[in-house]
């Protein structure tokens, strides 16, 4: 009973707190999200294991973890709201070449990444070339470029 | 003729994103409380959390943590005065049900016996009134959350009531 209830604690702790952390907090594995990653889940770990290492703690462990991430997929299909507040919305950050500053800075996006996903997805030069860029919810940059 | 705007479709919603920025940001806020709290010693061992009690006379003090974490090694510390060693022994009491509510891990010296007598145990200790202060450390968990309040006293002396918050 205590292992699947300090699963299920610690699966919405997490998800709270990267919800809360905006985003981008672990949208690209950039070096420092690896790091973050890494120590997380070492923490993770010792709540959720504590000193039951066995085979039985484990496998229950699991299924709690994917039968909660299964339940709330499920529960988002049924409530739009729902889905909102789990997964946020999409933001436009440039609207037919032009660019909402303010919004970029909410999102910790800067140019530079903007950019990168332009020449990432469609070797695009420059932000002229950008016709529509949007953060999508896991935090990736969708670009439409320009038609030439 | 202009050519007709095609429609970009993406699923936005501007009052919802304002709202969610401003709930980030509270929630920023809250999580610096938090930790400044945990430096502080509210959320356990730590600056404000460390005390102390004392009997009436004062011959039997314990130092604690008001906030403590369950399943997390604490400390009790009792300083017991040398008035208190009878026939070459030393008997710090406490009710029986602290058993149930604390995991001793270890205590410091090792009691010569431990007795458990009318919903009291007895930790006996071998000793001698040389006059110097004895202290004696009971190195324990918690295993129940929530206020707990423990009494100890030495055997025919004084009583010091010690409370605690444990946090899951």
């Amino acid at each position: 009973m205590d292992s699947v209830l300090r699963g299920v604690a610690v699966y919405f702790f997490l998800l709270l707190v990267f919800r809360l952390a905006g985003r981008r907090t672990l949208a690209e594995t950039s070096t420092f999200d690896l790091v973050l990653l890494l120590i997380i889940s070492e923490t993770t770990q010792q709540a959720m294991v504590k000193a039951d290492n066995s085979l039985t703690n484990a496998f229950l462990l699991i299924l709690t973890l994917v039968g909660t991430s299964l339940l709330l997929s499920e529960l988002k299909m049924h409530v739009p709201v729902l889905t909102r507040w789990l997964d946020g919305l999409p933001v436009i950050i440039v609207r037919d070449g032009k660019v909402f500053r303010d919004r970029m800075q909410s999102l910790r996006v800067d140019e530079d990444d903007v950019l990168e996903a332009a020449r990432a997805a469609h070797g695009l030069e420059n932000m002229d070339q950008i016709k529509h860029a949007v953060v999508e919810r896991g935090g990736g940059i969708s670009i439409i470029p320009r038609e030439r | 003729m202009a050519r007709r705007e095609e429609k970009f479709e993406v699923d936005e919603d501007s009052n919802f994103q304002r709202l969610e920025w401003k709930v980030e940001h509270i929630a920023w806020v809250v999580w610096l409380l938090i930790i400044a709290a945990a430096l502080a010693g509210l959320l356990g061992p730590g600056p404000l959390s460390g005390t102390r009690a004392a009997s009436a006379g004062g011959e039997l003090e314990v130092e604690f943590n008001r906030i403590e974490r369950r399943k997390a090694d604490s400390e009790l510390t009792f300083r017991i005065a040398p008035s208190s060693v009878r026939e070459g022994a030393l008997r710090l009491w406490t009710a029986a049900d602290f058993l149930d509510k604390v995991d001793i891990r270890g205590i410091q010296p090792e009691p010569r016996e431990v007795v458990h007598a009318g919903g009291r145990i007895s930790f006996v200790f071998s000793a001698e009134n040389t006059g110097a202060t004895a202290v004696i450390r009971f190195h324990v968990q918690a295993s129940k959350t929530g206020w707990g309040r423990h009494v100890f006293g030495v055997e025919g002396g004084p009583e010091v009531a010690v409370t605690r918050f444990i946090l899951p």
